[in-house]
């Protein structure tokens, strides 16, 4: 039997959320700024591993932390006065961007390693 | 109207949170004024409940809820006790100090087992004298009730459930075809707070062994991250580099965002199978067990004591490896009789565990602690 096609988590969640008659919470509904998948993955990587980040304190780290998968627009609409921090905090991940999609190929590669040579889960070979 | 202060997380990722928000929603109208006495970590919106955020996880300053106490006029304080949250010590110099003027006290325990920090280890048996003073302390499992009742012989222990909300069913073949996995089966799910104790890696690892002789064999791991917890999100990472590895992007689904119930329920609704193979854990029940069994699927756990109270409600799984879960998943999904017969034995616990009754219930005891 072939491979099944590549079952899309989001498009699942998409689907559910439209037969349950729940609104998309997503940016594009209140006009702010889009959080994907991928930014939101490196968000995280940034927030817990990122040596330029240095667990920055306070407000700051606690909106990273929820804005990594929460839709945007909750904060923005129940604590402006920290919308400015986010933003911030965003465009100085920009600059960083690339080494943390590195770092995430790193981390897959040296996974996918571990099970070319062996040293996986025998369970499952 | 009684005023009553809940000391508790409240409007965060938190299952604690989940609980005390359906509880107080759940308590019948004009008896009790609420006041959420939560700590400072706050995701969603309050809702209708008056709030005061007034402590920290883990911290020792117990300040604000005295003073919140005191100013409000509270003639009752609830606490809901567990691990990390207000621990021992600051719970018990709180206690202290409500009793000194006059409140009226009652904890409910989500664990009561004792845990390490370093090389310090600290049990409820810390804190008996306090404890001993408080009108009830509430258990949610047989295990804790005898816990408490040996840690404090005299002490009024009252042993309740989780609540429950009952969800209408929706026919399987439907909730596939509106999520575009109409063509999968068998479908595998599991659901709850993604926490590494909870055997996500190894229902994933389970997959391929499973796909050997059910080929359409898929998973959805409805499993929201907690993003102040660390482990929880190295673990979101952990699962997406094991599909990867094991290449199972076309048999795994996992769903990491913190869904409205109705929308993770329709998930659920999608599966022939749920499956909760938690490994050791010192919390006392689980509210996703509860949530899984809303579902009319049949839900299979591990043998962890957090899942006795189920009862024949669900199938136990003494072997959580990859193969052992494997196993048992494919002897499950052959036997369509063993399925019913969890499904209907799950709808008579639901019954006996639904919101409005457990409102009323603890309407009734808050009143007890006033006679």
């Amino acid at each position: 039997m072939s491979d099944p096609a590549p079952l899309d988590a989001a498009d699942l969640v998409r689907r559910a959320k439209s037969r349950a008659g729940v609104e998309p919470s997503d940016e594009a509904a209140s006009g702010a700024p889009s959080l994907g998948v991928g930014a939101e993955k490196l968000l995280v990587e940034a927030a817990y591993y990122h040596p330029a980040w240095k667990l920055p304190s306070g407000a700051r780290l606690k909106v990273l932390r929820k804005a990594a998968v929460m839709p945007l627009s909750v904060y923005t609409d129940r604590q402006n006065q920290l919308n400015s921090d986010l933003i911030a905090a965003f465009s100085s991940l920009l600059i960083d961007c690339q080494a943390l999609e590195a770092r995430v190929a790193r981390l897959e590669a040296d996974a996918a390693g571990r099970s070319a040579t062996g040293e996986a889960d025998t369970d499952c070979s | 109207m009684r005023r009553v202060g809940v000391v508790t997380s409240w409007g965060s990722r938190c299952g604690i949170a989940e609980y005390s928000r359906s509880l107080l929603a759940a308590v019948p109208d004009g008896r009790f004024e609420f006041l959420v006495l939560a700590d400072d970590d706050v995701e969603f919106a309050d809702g209708p409940t008056r709030v005061v955020r007034c402590w920290k996880r883990g911290d020792s300053d117990v300040r604000g809820i005295i003073e919140a106490a005191g100013r409000e006029g509270l003639e009752a304080v609830v606490f809901e006790f567990n691990w990390g949250y207000l621990n021992p010590g600051p719970m018990a110099a709180a206690l202290d100090a409500l009793h000194a003027a006059g409140v009226r006290t009652i904890v409910q325990f989500h664990a009561t087992a004792g845990r390490s920090v370093g090389d310090r280890h600290e049990t409820l048996g810390d804190i008996a004298r306090e404890l001993s003073a408080v009108d009830v302390l509430v258990a949610h499992s047989d295990a804790d009730e005898a816990e408490l009742l040996r840690v404090v012989p005299t002490a009024r222990v009252v042993r309740t459930v989780l609540g429950q909300r009952p969800f209408p069913d929706e026919p399987i073949a439907e909730v596939r075809q509106a999520l575009g996995i109409s063509d999968r089966a068998p479908v595998v799910a599991t659901f709850g707070f993604l926490i590494p104790h909870k055997g996500v890696v190894e229902l994933i690892r389970s997959v391929p062994i499973l796909a050997r002789t059910n080929p359409g064999v898929c998973f959805l791991a409805v499993c929201a991250v907690i993003p102040t917890m660390r482990a929880s999100v190295e673990l979101r990472y952990e699962c997406a580099v094991e599909v990867r590895r094991l290449g199972l992007e076309g048999r795994v689904a996992l769903v990491h965002e913190f869904l409205p119930e109705n929308v993770a329920m329709m998930l659920l609704h999608a599966a022939d199978l749920i499956v909760l193979p938690y490994g050791g854990t010192r919390e006392s029940a689980s509210a996703a067990a509860r949530f899984a069994l809303s579902s009319s699927r049949p839900v299979a756990t591990s043998d962890a004591p957090i899942f006795d109270a189920l009862g024949d409600a669900v199938y136990r799984i003494s072997d959580i490896t990859p193969d052992g879960l494997a196993r048992s998943i494919d002897q499950l999904i052959a036997d369509e009789e063993q399925r019913s017969r969890l499904v209907a034995a799950a709808r008579d616990l639901t019954a006996m565990s639904e919101w409005p009754k457990l409102g009323r219930d603890f309407a009734n005891l808050l009143d007890s602690v006033f006679e």
